[in-house]
């Protein structure tokens, strides 16, 4: 069920009157937990017992950690729980990818492998989920939060239902408290929510979704477009991309307001970034958070000399990069960056190229070479990706788009660059406390009705889903 | 919009209170810029067909009226230049107005727009009859919500939009969120107004009619969809089921049909009802029941307006199909000679057809 689908509308409506209307604090959180399941459960109802098996997993798990009483014990528990839950996700994720590159490997060596012709469904959100219950574990084992003794309260931390399937990534210490505390309804809150729901449809249906009727076209054949062509479907895919995830997120957080739950940030102005790393510091926040806490420091981080710095940023990168997805385009994604990110350490610019125009111009190259990283993250075949990045290096002439179309693109691209750059300005805070309550309301009104008028006909679901 | 939140529960209240009243009195000035919607927005595939009838000259005195399962059988040029074979030279000038998804009330609306011109009457009028697309639950009957209802038609339309599939979750979409069902609709008429040219590419088999590469086309989308034709023509059947299993050949659906052969009968046209090729599956789901209903209407016709009658619903084997009721390339070429011969031909020069039948008793 799409956050923009009217079968999404009544669902929200009717979990939400029904939340409200009751008055015990632990009904509210069952229902909610009934709710996120019947959600999930209307995509694939077998698969949420997949949720069910790796959630409880680990909920008893977690158990026993905290009653361990030696550091062997509890190590092996934390051990069998990643085997349980790294199996899991490799086994639907990864499987075919992984036979494909061993049978690749075997014929290097003149062994004939053919592997097995199987069709699995990649469970939905399994890379998010999977993520938070060894996000719950591991601090369990770190001793940064306690075992949740209420299974519901656990099973509503893995399973609400606005970040079940495209995330934020939420971590147990953000969200378990909450489902403990008990909520008052606030308008206050409503209004936030309802203002960052619709932000996300404005970015996700509106803008995402126009530039894919662009993009889509370039990157399927990217040697019949001009250089020119290419470029601006390089820079309108990365403002897609972000208005695709970074729109879900806003929704997410918007429909978690409205029951009283906050979600973290996902996305702070990424194009603004001066740096790889600030870019990785702004750009799915929860993820890149998740691999540094979990993976970069655990393996060492920047503790020690520096080619173990770079080995684990690199690797880090590369996990991060597979985590969406089996191809070797997401491995060179990711091995990308990681090299960026070695490169920016191992080069550190001067601090004055932090302000004025230094900054901008940093801010102009770390887009580019976010941008080509993009190419690779969006081609399935590393040829497609090296044909286009060559295509846009190499001025060449080919075929190009209408100029209504080019319009329409730059339009966007301009409205989410000027959202990058105007968006936090205290400005539009003390506006919108000026500006009479019925004023406010009626131009929330005339945004949705906007919004409904430019959802292309053809509006597609999020590009995170498959992740 | 990353407001603070604020201590107060009262103003974000009165504005969300303000919003919902907003949203709530939206469908009212959306249902009206619907209802004012020009036809070349409206209904594009509509507009180009009155505007092509208006435009040619000298004017068609040959009008083919129907669905897409006309269209796509017809190949016109071929079909012209037969039927000029067969009649020996005469001045036949065909006009194939067959539209997507072009059920009763739909051509009867087009019919009334192409009448409503002024330009001689056709002398020869082929209308596309067939007992499924007759039901009062006919399955585009949906869709005449979206091309053509406007509110006032509303009371007479409502009692058949309750009883179809469909119906009433569509016609909902479009009063109560007009802005969004109509979107493409209102958007191309907002960009022709304030003098920007549409991007909305236009949907596939909607554009506007070039005779001999419009069906054409049409006919290439439906081959390149998924799967083989044989699963094609059970799939398509399959979804003509649920609306023919309480089968009722009354309300608005068979009225607008027979208002659509009294509009021509009036202006003059021979009027032949042509029931066009059918895939087996097709056929299979007119039962005996269904036929009884239909057998008396077809004889209503015949006696109040001289409606001869000709049944091509076996005449095409399977194999000539694309999918339950559409032709194929080959399958167009064989409706078109047998339509021109069978049909066109002895209708014009006032010879009895060779396939017509009396309607029956």
């Amino acid at each position: 069920m799409l956050f923009h689908s009217f079968g999404f509308f009544l669902f929200f409506w009717i979990v939400f009157g029904v939340y409200w209307r009751l008055r015990e604090h632990e009904r509210r959180m069952r229902w909610l937990l009934a709710a996120s399941i019947i959600f999930y459960g209307l995509w694939s109802p077998w698969f949420v017992l997949l949720i069910a098996f790796t959630a409880g997993a680990d909920y008893l798990i977690a158990l026993q950690i905290e009653a361990a009483a030696q550091e062997r014990a509890r190590r092996a528990w934390l051990v069998l729980s990643l085997v349980v839950s790294l199996s899991l996700l490799a086994f639907f994720k990864y499987a075919h990818f992984m036979l494909e590159a061993g049978s690749g490997l075997l014929a290097l060596f003149g062994f004939g492998f053919v592997p097995p012709a199987f069709d699995l469904v990649l469970p939905l959100g399994i890379s998010f989920y999977t993520f938070e219950t060894i996000s719950y574990v591991v601090d369990v084992y770190r001793g940064r939060v306690r075992a949740e003794r209420n299974v519901f309260h656990y099973a509503l931390y893995i399973m609400f239902f606005p970040h079940l399937i495209a995330g934020p990534i939420v971590r147990p210490s953000q969200f378990l408290w909450q489902i403990r505390t008990r909520k008052h309804f606030d308008w206050a809150r409503l209004q936030f929510g309802a203002q960052l729901f619709l932000r996300g449809l404005l970015k996700k249906a509106v803008f995402a979704d126009r530039l894919a009727l662009v993009v889509d076209p370039i990157f399927r054949a990217p040697g019949e477009f001009s250089s020119a062509t290419l470029w601006l479907g390089t820079v309108a895919y990365a403002v897609q991309v972000y208005c695709d995830f970074a729109g879900y997120t806003d929704m997410a957080r918007g429909v978690a307001q409205a029951f009283g739950f906050k979600l973290p940030i996902n996305f702070d102005r990424p194009y603004l970034a001066a740096s790889v790393g600030e870019f990785w510091r702004r750009w799915h926040i929860t993820l890149s958070s998740w691999v540094r806490d979990y993976l970069y420091i655990p393996l060492g981080g920047s503790r020690d000399v520096a080619w173990k710095t770079y080995r684990n940023l690199i690797f880090s990168m590369v996990i991060l990069g597979l985590w969406h997805g089996a191809g070797w385009n997401f491995i060179v994604f990711g091995l990308y960056h990681g090299v960026l990110l070695s490169l920016e350490r191992a080069f550190p610019l001067p601090a004055w190229t932090q302000r004025g125009l230094p900054r901008l111009a940093r801010i102009g190259v770390t887009f580019t070479v976010v941008c080509f990283g993009l190419v690779i993250f969006r081609n399935p075949s590393l040829a497609g990706g090296a044909i286009m990045l060559q295509r846009m290096l190499q001025p060449l002439a080919g075929a190009t788009l209408p100029l209504s179309v080019v319009t329409i693109t730059l339009v966007i691209i301009g409205l989410i660059f000027a959202g990058h750059v105007f968006g936090r300005a205290r400005l539009w805070r003390d506006l919108a406390g000026r500006v009479p309550a019925p004023l406010v309301g009626v131009a929330m009104a005339c945004l949705f009705l906007l919004i409904q008028l430019l959802i292309p006909e053809d509006g597609g679901t999020f590009i995170y889903f498959q992740f | 919009m990353a407001a603070p939140l604020s201590t107060s529960n009262s103003r974000p209240r009165r504005t969300l209170l303000w919003c919902a009243v907003a949203l709530a009195l939206s469908p009212l000035p959306g249902g009206w810029l619907v209802d004012h919607c020009p036809l070349q927005h409206r209904d594009p595939e509509m507009a180009a067909t009155v505007s092509a009838w208006q435009m040619n000259e000298p004017p068609p005195n040959v009008l083919l009226l129907g669905s897409s399962r006309l269209g796509s059988f017809l190949r016109t040029m071929e079909f012209a230049q037969t039927t000029q074979r067969v009649v020996g030279g005469s001045a036949v000038r065909i006009f194939n107005a067959a539209l997507v998804c072009g059920e009763p009330n739909t051509i009867e609306f087009l019919t009334r727009n192409i009448l409503a011109e002024k330009k001689a009457p056709p002398r020869l009028a082929i209308v596309e009859i067939s007992p499924d697309l007759l039901a009062r639950d006919n399955t585009y009957f949906k869709f005449v919500i979206t091309r053509q209802l406007v509110a006032s038609d509303l009371p007479e339309y409502l009692p058949d939009i309750v009883t179809s599939g469909g119906g009433i979750s569509r016609l909902a979409a479009s009063r109560l969120t007009p802005f969004f069902l109509h979107r493409a609709q209102l958007l191309d008429w907002a960009a022709e107004t304030l003098g920007f040219a549409s991007t909305e590419p236009a949907p596939s088999g909607t554009e506007a009619p070039v005779e001999g590469t419009r069906w054409q086309a049409v006919r290439d989308l439906l081959d390149h969809r998924k799967g083989a034709a044989p699963q094609r023509i059970e799939a398509g059947a399959r979804r003509f089921r649920s609306h023919l299993r309480n089968y009722q050949l009354a309300g608005r659906t068979s009225a607008a049909f027979e208002h659509t052969v009294a509009m021509l009968h009036e202006a003059g046209a021979v009027i032949v009802l042509v029931q066009p090729p059918l895939s087996t599956a097709q056929r299979a789901l007119l039962t005996p029941e269904i036929k009884a209903q239909f057998a008396p209407f077809l004889q209503r016709l015949h006696s109040e307006y001289g409606c001869t009658f000709a049944d091509f619903s076996e005449r095409v084997p399977d194999d000539l199909f694309l999918d339950n009721h559409h032709g194929s390339n080959a399958g167009s070429a064989v409706f078109s000679e047998m339509l021109a011969r069978e049909v066109v031909g002895p209708a014009w020069t006032g010879r009895t057809m060779e396939v017509s039948q009396p309607p029956p008793e």
